[in-house]
């Protein structure tokens, strides 16, 4: 009968507002494989320029590495922004894991400056314009994490989590936007189809000249060897094309529309009583009443 | 861009942005594409490496178009997005028609010369520039 009284309680405190952990956790892992997918196209982006440039520089006889610097250009421009955005959700996402399954966690030393890179994007980047509620949601949850990581309550810090879940909603369309548009910016050409655009042509001028008949002579087994790495770069940028139906920023417009489906159910679902959760609550609350009688009789 | 009636005087407000330029970023990338006929005809290997080259200067302007934020010098004349496309466009078209490919690189070198000069945002910079393209096409 005590029991019943006890369970009865428990259900009771969990119906009027107890994080659902099962939920935290899954929305953790659905936005760190989010996060993971973007930061590899990142590193991808990143590697696709810097091997075509040294192909051009290598095949126009530059003499000098300055033409990298565009590589580094683009990467602290648009693109940064967009691998900010990415950073910051990537540590929400350990932080919701942490918050689940009740550790610490880790923040990057750097996260209490996002605000000021954010600003600094928006001061210099503009293809397409950031927006400054995308800076206000990517301070906004960056301030929040170094919070959370100070709070003594886990259910409050969920709380909080869940309810900056409109600025989260803002950072996966600002990404979106960067890997396909946006409706509301029809006549803007994203900036991730400009890059593969632009190393796209690159290439095509590239292989040109390799093709070349005073180069193939002068040089037929090296221009081989480079113009074979350039198919298989084409390759890659195929993959890439914008307009392919298939294409990897289609996939990954579309992995992020699934992130913000999965957002959505975490709104409805972070604070919402789950029987798996009542279900280790009340085995833990037996088995501390338990150990408690245990004390107290002596054993 | 070599305007037949004067510019106004930028007030120190006016900014120029890469999605405004994508005109610009696109003529760019043509006239550097166009080039590539220009390769297949080359007969000695500095040519194709000087034309290559001018292909690798056009995109990198490109490239550093798409996220530019440009603010007008004030004082100096009032550039458009509309006035640069324009010359851009022009440029890309004349470029196109010309038979010598090393008139053609050196032209292709004035049009990466006049958006280096848009990229300062100087008003006077960037009408000299524009005339100096607008001489070698």
């Amino acid at each position: 009968m005590r029991m019943r009284l006890w369970s009865a309680l428990v259900v009771a405190s969990m119906a009027t507002g107890c994080a659902n952990y099962h939920a935290v956790s899954d929305f953790a892992g659905e936005t760190s494989g989010m996060t993971a997918v973007v930061k590899s196209e990142f590193v991808e982006l990143d590697t696709l320029c810097v091997e075509q440039v040294q192909t051009v520089i290598v095949v126009n006889n530059l003499g000098t590495d300055r033409a990298l610097d565009q590589c580094d250009r683009y990467r602290r421009s648009q693109a940064r922004f967009a691998a900010v955005t990415v950073d910051v959700l990537d540590q929400y996402a350990g932080a919701l894991t942490g918050l689940a399954n009740d550790k610490t966690f880790d923040l990057s030393p750097d996260i209490k400056a996002v605000g000021t890179k954010a600003r600094a994007f928006k001061e210099t980047s503009f293809s397409p314009p950031i927006s400054d509620a995308e800076v206000t949601a990517v301070t906004r949850i960056a301030d929040l994490l170094v919070t959370v990581l100070a709070a003594e309550k886990r259910e409050e810090a969920v709380k909080q989590m869940l309810a900056a879940a409109p600025d989260l909603e803002v950072m996966g369309r600002s990404l979106k936007t960067f890997f396909v548009g946006s409706p509301t910016l029809p006549n803007i050409k994203p900036a991730y189809a400009n890059f593969i655009d632009l190393i796209t042509a690159s290439t095509t001028s590239t292989l040109a000249s390799l093709d070349s008949k005073p180069m193939r002579t002068a040089e037929p087994i090296r221009t081989a060897e480079l113009a074979r790495d350039l198919r298989a770069r084409q390759r890659l940028l195929d993959q890439r094309a914008p307009s392919a139906p298939d294409s990897v920023p289609i996939k990954i417009a579309a992995d992020i529309d699934a992130w913000l489906a999965a957002l959505d159910r975490f709104k409805v679902d972070g604070m919402k009583v789950d029987a798996r959760e009542i279900a280790d609550r009340l085995q833990t609350l037996r088995e501390a009443t338990s150990a408690a009688k245990d004390a107290v009789a002596g054993h | 861009m070599t305007p037949d009636a004067p510019l106004d005087v930028a007030t120190g407000s006016e900014t120029l942005s890469g999605a405004d330029l994508q005109a610009s970023i696109d003529a760019l990338k043509a006239t550097a594409k166009g080039l590539d006929a220009d390769i297949a005809k080359a007969t000695d290997v500095d040519a194709v490496q000087a034309i290559g080259k001018a292909q690798a200067d056009l995109n990198e302007q490109a490239l550093d178009l798409v996220d530019a934020q440009i603010d007008l010098l004030a004082g100096q004349a009032s550039v458009s997005a509309a006035h640069i496309n324009a010359a851009a466009q022009a440029a890309q078209a004349a470029i196109a028609t010309m038979a010598d490919w090393r008139k053609k690189i050196t032209a292709a070198g004035k049009l990466v010369d006049f958006f280096a000069a848009v990229t300062t945002g100087n008003g006077a910079q960037i009408v000299a520039a524009a005339y100096a393209l607008k001489d070698v096409l």
